[in-house]
């Protein structure tokens, strides 16, 4: 696998706080997801990549040169990152268009891409309208725009699907992939399993800035299913509905929550225990009020890792 | 019919060179400023008034004899001239250019920015051209305007014979006019994403050291009180510039304290202006 960007014993820390802990990784072509709680790290990783951070140890390279103080890299990388950057006063074209002139385009050619990345990202519409009146999606959309104006071989996108309605998640997944078979290196943060999973399987996570597990994200999940994975059932016959679970080997153990009745069942296979739950139901005649697994998330899936 | 293709275009063509990547910010913050109307017609107008006065009295003295038996056309002249801007400079300062950087550092626009081909540098030297440009097109321009108009209406040509070293003083003098309350303007920008705080204490530097130093002149009767005063060190290089009389030997002093100044500033801007903000 040919390498774009390679981190060796990379880290930083802001005064006291470690935000990237000793990291070295190897990222090639394709899409890859970067998953971690808030605060894990994942935008000072980014932000490392891009060159917008010194390094306080190691070194990073993207496509074989240091980023640091090498502005001629990021004519080679789209970054859209988390925050929103804007001139509120401006419009969404003046926007990407004066980033286009800053990427080194000609004022003709700054205009056309500016009109081609906002058809891109389905913002043409409203492309004259003040960015102050966007909405965050809309926002969200200006800025993957000015990331893809200077056509980027490698795009990083910190958190691009934050605030956007699922009709825009849907049509900038779809983007993202259009990229990705246009043989461009993306990497996507997220805080959210489900939304990187609609993008790639190659994910990396993340915690405490510190790399926790890397590589597909159903091998990931099966290391996770050797975990118990616990079932909350908040019904009228909780004691009945315990007994007749622990029957199965699967199920670890069942607890009684005092507060609301509820029952908490630990399994190992929690496929099997959601179909085999409906029928137990209906036999026994109980009334379900909530069933949600409280652990079906990524913040669950991190501590399963870290332990 | 054909088909087009409505997908995401690539680029083969060359980009730009970098040298100039700086005007581009340079013209975006000269385009928000001259559209704020308030702002011209207050300040920018008003210091053209006062160019189109000192041009009115070269025409009245070189056409009509106008105050012929005073010598009025002197190095004072066009010292005057610039010094009297000095009001201006501080308002465009003031109402142009501390927002410069704080409304970026304000929006985390720094990010946007150097996350493209752009230096640091490229960045501050577009927010200096911002302002200079500005400040130099009320003093150095309408200055040689002057110059220029003079010599063309005088009948004798001994003025540029003997005076045209003022053109050299008008360039000078501007620049010592400006380049510091620049990048003072933009240094104050940068510690604070409030840019009425930048304007208060630009002003409180501009308007309280005048008042601290003659406070300390008075209490410890002593001259080096004199150079706290930001328009006194301004005062004593334009008047050695322009060769005129004044106190002969503040300019040593006066010199190094104005680059002193605008280093720290240099240095400030340089600590401040950073892709990410850190918080510690």
């Amino acid at each position: 696998m040919t390498s774009i960007i390679e981190a060796t014993n990379l880290s930083k820390w802001y005064g006291q706080v470690m935000a990237v802990n000793d990291i070295s990784i190897s990222v090639g072509y394709g899409v890859m997801g970067l998953l971690g709680p808030n605060g894990a790290g994942k935008s000072t990783l980014l932000k490392l990549i891009v060159g917008l951070l010194k390094p306080g140890k190691g070194e990073i390279k993207v496509f074989g040169e240091h980023v640091w103080n090498n502005y001629h890299i990021n004519k080679r990388i789209g970054f859209c990152y988390d925050q929103d950057a804007f001139y509120e006063s401006m419009t969404g074209f003046q926007f990407v268009y004066n980033m286009a002139m800053l990427s080194g385009y000609s004022n003709e050619e700054a205009k056309s891409r500016a009109i081609n990345v906002l058809e891109t990202v389905e913002m043409i519409d409203n492309k004259d309208k003040k960015i102050g009146a966007y909405s965050k999606g809309m926002k969200q959309r200006v800025k993957l725009a000015q990331s893809l104006l200077h056509d980027p071989e490698l795009l990083l996108l910190d958190e691009p699907l934050s605030g956007m309605d699922p009709v825009g998640r849907q049509s900038t997944i779809k983007l993202v992939d259009q990229l990705c078979k246009q043989g461009k290196s993306i990497i996507v943060s997220s805080h959210i399993l489900h939304e990187v999973e609609a993008m790639t399987d190659n994910i990396l996570l993340i915690n405490n800035g510190r790399i926790l597990a890397e590589g597909n994200v159903h091998e990931i999940r099966e290391l996770i299913d050797k975990h118990p994975h616990n079932v909350y059932i908040v019904c009228d016959k909780p004691r009945l509905l315990a007994s007749i679970l622990v029957q199965f080997d699967d199920v670890v153990s069942t607890k009684l929550n005092k507060e609301d009745g509820g029952l908490i069942i630990e399994t190992v296979k929690p496929d099997e225990l959601y179909s085999r739950l409906p029928g137990i139901i209906l036999d026994n005649d109980i009334k379900v009020d909530n069933l949600y697994s409280p652990d079906d998330n990524l913040q669950a899936v991190f501590k399963y890792l870290v332990g | 019919m054909p088909i087009h293709d409505q997908s995401y275009r690539h680029w083969e063509g060359k980009l730009k060179s970098h040298s100039f990547r700086w005007w581009i910010i340079a013209f975006e913050g000269l385009k928000v400023v001259l559209r704020r109307k308030l702002f011209v017609i207050l300040i920018l107008i008003p210091a053209v008034i006062q160019f189109f006065v000192f041009g009115g009295l070269i025409y009245g003295v070189n056409t009509y004899g106008v105050f012929a038996n005073f010598n009025l056309i002197t190095p004072d002249f066009f010292y005057r001239f610039c010094f009297q801007q000095t009001f201006f400079i501080l308002m465009i300062c003031v109402f142009a250019g501390s927002g410069l950087i704080a409304n970026d550092l304000k929006s985390n626009a720094l990010q946007l920015y150097l996350s493209k081909p752009l230096t640091r540098f490229d960045y501050i030297a577009g927010k200096v051209a911002t302002i200079l440009i500005m400040l130099e097109c009320i003093t150095l321009v309408p200055g040689i305007l002057l110059f220029l108009e003079h010599s063309a209406l005088s009948q004798e040509l001994t003025f540029i014979r003997e005076q045209y070293w003022i053109l050299g003083s008008i360039f000078l003098f501007s620049l010592i006019l400006n380049v510091p309350i620049t990048f003072l303007t933009l240094a104050l920008s940068s510690v604070t994403k409030n840019n009425r705080y930048s304007a208060i204490i630009l002003m409180a530097i501009i308007i309280g050291t005048p008042i601290l130093g003659t406070l300390l002149k008075v209490v410890f009767r002593a001259n080096w009180a004199n150079y706290i005063q930001y328009w006194y060190n301004i005062n004593a290089l334009g008047r050695n510039i322009f060769g005129l009389q004044g106190d002969e030997n503040a300019w040593h002093w006066s010199a190094p304290i104005m680059l002193i100044l605008t280093i720290v500033c240099i240095w400030i801007m340089y600590r401040k202006i950073k892709g990410v903000e850190i918080v510690k």
